[in-house]
Order: structure tokens, then sequence, then C-alpha cells
């Protein structure tokens, strides 16, 4: 038998469930994943039936540990889909569908629910902008519409409350998975009362919390069985997907910042203070020792295909992003003027309407389906750029940048990013920050390092780094001051208005 | 006991009997249907019972307490003297808890600068105990949570260079810094009582609730006063239970039978010793059992070691700490200390019983610190409020609570308003005991600097009403003069020399036997004397029976 120890980072996301098996170095040594299926009947409805989380969770780790002594293995941690959330009885029988982030059927009466809460003193309880994305505005939608859901459902779980009362016997989860739901009142870290009694919800209804690293149960011998770890495995708490691959990417403190270049787009830094703006949202961090400032862009590598597969050629294959890449790289800076703004899925930081549209702008006869690509790029930098520079007017200290997500593979929209921002950007090593992360918490909470900072040192790792170039400085804050007034300039084509 | 049985059942006649017995309330302002002597009858002169008699008092309800003892001599005096908001608790995930406690923090010190001083504690990491990640996480929370402002907030010490390393073994490299405060608690309590005595509550000390009766909607409640052994009957309109570790003993006592047990007595002994470092701050000590230790800076010569932490089965009047809570006390000072602490540094030892509400937590350390309240009573009938746990820190807010379940009960009357108002002597600012001092040594220039100290901290602004130049009267040494006694027997209830030298002042630790004794006899002969004219004056003057009264002995030297 080995004398080599592991700790399984179990990421659930929105689309699958993915165990991944760590060593002490970060080493992926074993993984598997099982994908979740999403009824979206129509745009306004995004549901699941959590017992399809579990079912995949079960599936991802027993592949996981096929090769593997689950005697070896020091623990497991969640990182869970966010803003989702489940609705089950006492029996632990779903009383309604659970309802997914991507889910706005909120989208007609949330305005009305933040005003009637207060809709500064919300933004401020809760770090999150108005917005239909948090929890609490189909909570309210529920009590509007289905009220008996909210008073069969016994158990209100986000996604890792679930699980853990699934591997565990009892449902326990985190601030930093409880806290995208907008109930918490995070500088209070705990339950907001006037946010409850808004929602006629009791606290019985919701799981107990512990900071993300508590162990918060063990693997009981039914759930041992079904999944194919050692009864008696701790569970460490974990938090949402977005902290813990914030995490993974070495965010455990001030100056780093991480970039997710994914279908959905974040750029997170760390702040040890709540701070409140509509530059970000305010998310507690898994390392209990501070916040995540959130940047958000809807549609992020998810633009890019569009456009791709819209204009330029429907195949995606790698080679096309190759040669546009090269293409684009030969284009000067600023795209003799095309300006863009990726907003079609609506915008949220720093405007939050999810009515916006994109914009192409300036377009000229020698544009070419490169400039197209090219300006894009500039576009979505210039969105983070921005961002960031509003952190560092709020005193959030930015040092350097760990890319993750496929837009990171980018060596063009890396240099961009650098030269925008004036800050090296790291490559992180691992496609699955997230599985990270939560490795990183049970690693944490098995004893092996001291704390978050030596956990991330030890197992996230860079795989190269690229240096602004300070010449480009000024050209891109010319670049984000011009693609900056876009949205304004558009606003009135957004969805619904004449 | 077939005659107190009886005694629950209502029986009006005897009722109007007794009625005619007692003496009008002159400070009713009650409903005029109402012929009750007191809207609150409060039992038990703790922190609980002190803070809701003056809560009650200063909404305008009219309030009697009684105290079977001293004030303070239950629970009250025998804690670790913190107001914090209970880092450890953090562990349990009692967020909510910690969150009030902290807050609390602040407003106490607020309205009671002179009794409660910022303390910053040193926390070192201990290999193979609670990992530094959690303990950060912890001081997070504890600097965020809390709504702190004044207070410094934590930070990491290098322990190898600080100079608060120096007094720890080399084996401790790092460890965190932050803030909480210390309290005189006995003077906290005192100072209750004497606000809600100011605003017109009836304080009677050393006197029993012997029997409680329901008379539909009004209680009928005997009283024993302790000394002279005098019987008398009040009315209430509620009963308010806040007898600590005797909680379940009032109702059985006054009931005549055993009502469900709802406390939890968890003992807790502390040991003081011969200081043991220089600076002013104070350790906690994680020990492996994952009980914390404090070591606190104490009455300038001295060093507080506690607590213990058993669950405890017996009579809460007799409790001493036991030579396994020494051994395990020393122990846990000694994993951190340089120099080992030995039996021989001890000088004072002192246990108490918390009482926690039993909520079935398997271990003594994980008992809910948070309070219970419970308003029993069937429709129509008059109700009695229980309470059960709870924290110094969190008395005000408990009080708050509690005058949330009266108003519930008897009809509401005025609101939240004790978050501000300061308590007597406390009408200063938080940054301004140095010019307290200043005044009084200026006034009193005989005093040492330690007793300059000991009397602002103790008294506050008050204490410019009796140390008067040239007034001091007599000296009982240690820095105890005539006046202070005076002051204490006049406004403080003071009736033993242990009132004054162990829980108004920790003298004790200073006084030999026959210093005491002239204290004893000093207060002896001005009893006896004209005094006069203080609501426990006028309580005796009440009595109606009367027996030889025994006088009851703390149990503070073993």
């Amino acid at each position: 038998m080995s004398t080599e120890r592991y700790v399984i980072g179990l990421d659930s996301s929105t689309q699958s469930a993915k165990a991944v098996v760590l060593d002490r170095k970060g080493c992926n040594v074993a993984e598997g994943r099982a994908s979740i299926p999403l009824a979206q009947p129509d745009e306004a409805h995004a549901e699941q039936n959590p017992e399809d989380w579990w079912s995949a969770v079960k599936n991802a780790l027993r592949d996981a540990v096929k090769t593997i002594d689950p005697g070896s293995i020091d623990g497991l941690a969640i990182s869970n889909q966010r803003e989702t959330v489940a609705f089950l009885d006492d029996k632990d029988t779903a009383v309604y569908p659970a309802l997914v982030w991507l889910d706005c059927r909120a989208n007609s009466t949330y305005q009305s629910y933040a005003d009637r809460m207060g809709r500064e003193w919300l933004h401020r309880a809760t770090g999150k902008p108005i917005d239909v994305i948090p929890v609490i505005y189909r909570l309210d939608w529920l009590r509007r519409n289905e009220p008996s859901v909210l008073e069969r459902a016994t158990q209100i779980l986000d996604v890792q409350g679930f699980l853990v009362k699934k591997l565990t016997g009892r449902a326990v989860t985190s601030p930093a998975s409880v806290d995208p739901f907008g109930l918490l009142d995070i500088h209070e870290m705990d339950y907001s009362t006037p946010i409850l009694n808004s929602l006629g919800l009791s606290q019985e209804q919701l799981a107990p919390m512990a900071m993300s690293g508590r162990e918060i149960g063990r693997v009981s011998p039914e759930a041992a069985k079904k999944t194919g770890l050692r009864a008696g495995t701790p569970i460490f708490a974990g938090g949402g997907d977005g902290q813990c691959s914030g995490l993974g990417a070495n965010v455990t403190g001030p100056g780093n910042l991480y970039l997710n270049l994914g279908t959905a787009q974040i750029t997170g830094a760390h702040s040890q203070e709540p701070a409140i703006g509509l530059n970000w949202r305010t998310m507690t961090a898994v390392t209990g020792s501070g916040y995540h400032l959130e940047a958000l862009m809807r549609a992020g590598a998810f633009f890019v295909d569009w456009l791709v597969e819209t204009f330029i050629d429907e195949s995606k294959s790698p080679e096309v992003y190759i040669r546009l890449e090269a293409e684009a790289e030969k284009i000067s800076h600023g795209c003799g003027g095309l300006t863009v703004t990726p907003h079609i899925l609506g915008v949220m930081t720093p405007h939050w309407d999810p009515g916006a549209r994109g914009a192409f702008a300036g377009l000229a006869p020698f544009h070419t389906r490169a400039h197209l690509y090219r300006a894009s790029l500039e576009g979505m930098t210039a969105e983070i750029a921005r961002s960031i520079t509003a952190m560092r007017a709020e005193n959030v200290p930015t040092d350097r940048i760990r890319a993750i997500g496929g837009g990171s593979k980018s060596a063009l929209w890396r240099q961009m990013i650098a030269d925008a921002t004036q800050l090296p950007v790291d490559i992180g090593t691992t496609a699955e920050a997230s599985a990270l992360g939560a490795g990183i918490i049970a690693a944490v909470g098995a004893g092996w390092f001291v704390d978050f900072a030596e956990a991330t040192a030890a197992m996230s790792h860079v795989e190269g780094t690229t240096e602004p170039e300070p010449e480009g400085a000024d050209a891109w804050a010319a670049l984000m001051e011009r693609q900056g007034h876009l949205y304004e300039d558009t606003k009135r084509y957004g969805a619904g208005r004449t | 006991m077939p005659g107190a049985l009886d005694a629950v059942r209502s029986r009006p006649c005897e009722n109007e009997l007794e009625k005619t017995q007692i003496m009008p309330d002159t400070n009713s302002n009650s409903e005029p249907a109402d012929r009750a002597d007191y809207d609150v009858f409060v039992v038990g002169g703790g922190i609980n019972g002190c803070g809701i008699a003056r809560d009650a008092a200063g909404r305008g309800y009219s309030v009697g307490l009684a105290e079977m003892n001293d004030l303070g001599s239950g629970t009250s005096s025998w804690s670790t003297k913190l107001i914090h908001g209970g880092l450890r608790y953090l562990e349990h995930y009692e967020f909510s808890l910690v969150r009030h406690a902290l807050r609390e923090r602040e407003t106490l010190w607020n309205i009671a600068p002179h009794i409660i001083r910022p303390l910053r504690f040193v926390l070192p990491l201990h290999s193979g105990l609670r990992p530094g990640w959690l303990i950060r996480i912890g001081l997070f929370l504890y600097d965020h949570i809390g709504g702190r402002k004044k207070l410094k907030k934590s930070t990491a010490i290098d322990l190898r260079t600080s100079p608060l390393g120096r007094p720890l073994k080399a084996e401790f490299k790092k460890g965190f810094e932050y803030s909480d405060a210390s309290v005189d608690d006995v003077r906290l309590v005192i100072l209750n009582a004497r606000d809600a005595a100011a605003r017109g509550a009836d304080i009677i000390v050393r006197t029993r609730l012997t029997a409680a009766r329901r008379e539909r909607d009004s209680w009928s409640l005997t009283l024993r006063d302790e000394e002279s052994g005098a019987h008398r009957t009040v009315t209430a309109r509620i009963l308010v239970n806040m007898a600590g570790p005797w909680v379940d003993k009032v109702i059985a006592d006054a009931f005549g039978h055993n009502g469900p047990r709802h406390v939890r007595l968890v003992k807790g002994s502390h040991i003081v010793t011969r200081k043991l470092f220089d600076h002013d701050r104070a350790y906690i000590f994680q020990n492996a059992d994952e009980r914390i230790i404090f070591a606190i800076p104490y009455e300038n010569d001295f060093t507080l070691v506690g607590t213990t932490d058993e669950d405890f089965e017996g009579d809460p009047s007799d409790v001493r700490i036991e030579e396994h809570e020494i051994a395990y006390l020393l122990d846990a000072a000694s994993n951190y200390f340089e120099t080992p602490l030995s039996r021989d540094a001890i000088v004072w030892h002192y246990s108490g019983v918390r009482s926690l509400f039993d909520d079935g937590a398997d271990e003594a350390k994980e008992a809910t610190r948070d309070y219970v309240l419970r308003l029993e009573g069937g429709r129509g009938e008059a109700k009695v409020l229980q309470g059960f746990g709870g924290k110094l820190t969190t008395y005000r807010v408990l009080a708050e609570d509690a005058l949330e379940r009266i108003g519930q009960a008897i009809g509401r009357k005025g609101g939240t308003w004790t978050h501000e108002p300061p308590l007597p002597g406390g009408d200063f600012p938080t940054d301004g005991v140095g010019r307290l001092e200043d005044r009084l040594r200026a006034e009193c220039p005989e005093l040492d600097e330690r007793t300059v100290r000991r009397i602002v901290r103790a008294y506050g602004t008050d204490a410019a009403r009796f140390m008067r130049a040239g007034a001091l009267g007599r000296d009982f040494g240690h820095g105890l003069f005539e006046a202070e006694v005076r002051w204490q027997i006049e406004n403080e209830w003071a009736r033993t020399s242990e009132d004054v030298l162990w829980r108004r002042s920790k003298l004790g630790l200073r006084f030999t036997d026959e210093e005491a004794a002239r204290v004893d006899a000093f207060i002896a002969s001005h009893l006896d004397g004209t005094s006069g004219g203080r609501s426990w004056r006028e309580t005796a003057d009440r009595t109606l029976h009367s027996s030889e009264g025994e006088r009851q002995r703390g149990n503070i030297l073993a």
C-alpha cells in the first residue's frame, strides 16, 4: 500500500460533477466526472433535479477512487455552482425543482423586491448590487407565485449543503456557499434576519454554516458504499465555485488577482474589508479572512465563440482560432477605430443592466474578420482593466493577475491584459481551478499545511508569465476611455427599449 | 410539602388578608385597577437580575428585587472578569452569540468606562493545536462582524522578538494579538443595582423568596429577611426568576414542587498567583483538551489564571476548587510560561457555578452560553419569566429581551434605553480615566498610586463625591479609608467586611484577618447608628414577623 496521502476536490458545477484526487503538490493523480442534466424549457427557466447532482457526484467519486486506495484520502471538500437552490421536505424529497443560477423567472419582480427592502440597504448588507441572479429574488418570486413551496420546503439548501447531507447524513454548509444567495449579511457573516423575515423564512429551514476548512461531518457507511470512499472520510466545509477557483488561482490575500476567462468572465481581487460598489459584487472568501471583489462579464468566452461561429467559421475548430490569432496579431492596436462592447447577454459590472446589448461601432471598409476578432478582445480587455482600476481606487492592492479558463490560452489576449493593466499575467497550470481550490481547502482542513497561503504555494502552480510592456500603457488608456463610452452611447438600443 | 402544594392553588381569601398587611407601593404608576405592589419583581441580584431591574425601572415599571445574599455573590463575582466576544464560541458556530457580544463590548465600555477597560490578548500559536489559519479566521471575524469602532484590531506578532514573547517558552514563535475588555464584575452588578434604585426600584438584599402564589393575574410573594428572619408578603404582576444556579430551586421552593430541570450547572475555578509577567497584556492559552485558559494581569501585583469547566452536581452555595482543578490550571499555564508555575505561587483561588440552559450538549465546554428566556403561565394567569444561561457581556441585551417579554405579559412601557445613559460614575469619555486620576491625586495627595487607580476604576466620577480632601476618615490600611466604606454601606448595600473587601473591591487579597475584623467592627457600629434612608433599610422596616436569622457567609476562602 502506498504511503502517499491524498485529498479530493469535488466540483459540482452547472453541467457536471468533477472529482479530482490531488497529492500534496497539487498534482491531479486521478479524476472522475459525470454530467448533470439541465432543463431549460424556455428562456426564463433553468431547473435541475437535486438527485441528479448526487448521481453525478456518486459516479464521479467512484471513477476517481477506482485506482486509489480510499484509505489514503484524508478528506474532501466541495466547490459548488453558486446561485442554485434545492427545496426539500423532511424526508429529503424535492418539493419543487432546484432553481439553477441561470434561471431568471424573477426578472419581472426583482426590482420591486429590492425597492421594498431598500436598494442601498440590500446592496450594502449582502454586498450584491441589485441583479436578478442572487437566490433571494427567486425566493421572493416563489413567495408571490408559489407560496406553498416555501412552506413545504423544510430544507432550503445550496448545492454544498445538499451534497453534504447525502455524504454525511447532516446538511451543513459554509458562508462561502450561502453568500451568493444574498441571504447573508456579509458584515455579520450570518443569515440576515431582515431578509429572512421579508421572505417568511426561518433559520431552521436553512443549513447551519461552518467556516470553510472546518470538518463538518464524515462519510456515512451508506454513502461510502455508493461513492467508493471509505466510511469516516472527513468532509471539510468548502464554498462557491467562484471563490474556490480564486483560491485555486492563488488568491489568498491582498495583491493577487484572478481572471477567469471562461464562458462568463470573472475578475477577482482579495479585499480585507467588505468594500461595496457597483464595479463588483462582494463575496465572502473561502479563506474566511476577507472578501473577493468580483467584476463580472456575463458573455466572456461565450461572446468570442458566438462571434467566431456566427461571422467567421461555423466549425469553431482550433485551427480557426490559431489562424485568427495570427491575423489579429498583425493588426495594430485600436483596430483603426473599431470599438466593441460584448454585452450580448446584458451587462453586470459596472452598469447592472440585464437588457443591455452588444455593439460594434466605427466599422470601415478596411475592417476584416480579424479586426472583428481583435476588437472584441480589446473591448473585453478594456472592461477587465477598468474594473481593476476601480478596485485600485478603493485601495485594493493589485500586484499580479493569475489567468485561468479557456481564454487564458490566447497569448494575444494575455498580452493585451498585461499592457492594459500594466500588471504581470501568470498562467495557471490547471484547467480545473475550482476543483483545485476545493482540494486546497481539504488539504488545509486535513492539517497538511499551516494556512491557505502555504497550501496554495504548494499546490497551485504557474506555467508562464506575460510581462506588461510599459510603452503600451498610454495607448490602452486612450482605448479604454473610448470603449468606455460605447455602453452609454448605445444604451438606447437595449432590449425592450424604443 | 403538602402545605406548599396547596399554595399553588388560588386562595383569594387568604390573599385579601395578606394584601392588607403590606405597605402601599409609593412608586406605582400602574393601571388604577391594578393594586400590586410591584409591576415587576425580580428574584436574584446577580448581573442579569440587576440589569433587568435597571432597564425595567428606567422604562417606568415599579420594580422590586430580592437577593438572598449580597449582590453579585452567586455567579457574577466568580467570573474571568471579561467583556468579550468569546473567540472560542466561534468554534461552535455560535456566530450570532459572538456578534452580539462583540457589539456589546463597545456599548458597555461607553456606559461604564471606569470599570471596563480594553485589554489586549496575546494568543501564541501552538503546533499540534488549533492551526494558524483557523485562528486567523476567528480573529478576522472578531475584527469584522461586531461593528468594532474604538477597539484596536488584531495583529500578528513575532514572539521571538517581541517582549510579549519573553515570559513564554522559546518554542512559541508566532502569535496574534487582539482586543477584548476586562470588567470589574461585581461592580457592574452594583452599578446596575444603584441605577435601578435611583430610578425607583427597591433593591432588597439578604432576603429570600420562600413562597410564590398566583392570585389570578398577580403574584403573592413571601419574602424572608435572612438576617432577622422576618417574613413579609408583596404582590407583583410578573415574577422574574434570575436566580442563576438557583433558578430551578427558587421555583421548587416557592411553588413547593419540582418543575422540569432546566439548568445545567458548570463549575469554573480560577487561581490567582503572584504576578507572572510585567506587561499589561493578557495571554490566552490553548490547551490540549481544546479548551482555553486565560492569564490576566490582576489587581496590580497578581495574575489571574482560569478557568476550569466541569459539570457540577451539588449545592451551588458550596462550591470549592478541587485539587485536580488546581493541577489542571498550573499545568495549562506551565505549558506556556518559561518558568513553570508551582502551587506556592497561588495566593488565592475561587470557584463559581455558571448556570447554562441544558441543551443536551455532550461536554461542559460545548453547552451553549447564549441565554434562554422562558415566559410561563396560562391565559389570564400571572406570568413568570425565567432566565437561563447568559454571560456578563450580554447582560444588557438579555435585559432588553426580558423587557420585551415582560411587556408582552403585563403591557408595554417605554422602549429600549440602556445602550446610552452611563452607569453611575461612568459619565465621562472612554479616554478620560487619566483626567479623573489627576483630579483625585490633586484632591487627596496622601493616596498612593495604586489606590488612586483603584478608586477611579471602581467609582469613576462618583469618587469625587466621597474622596474629599481631609475627609477620608479612618485608615483601614492598603488604601481603604472610612469614606469609601461609608459610601459602600450607604449607597451600595455593603453589610460585611466580605462585601467590602472581596466583592466591592479585592482588597481582601492584601488584608489580614485582624485588619478585616476592624472593617467588620466599623460596619457594625455604623449600621447600629444613624443610617436610614436607604432602600434596604426601608425594606427592613417593613418587617412583619421576626425570628432569629442566620447570616449566610460566602465561600471565598478555602
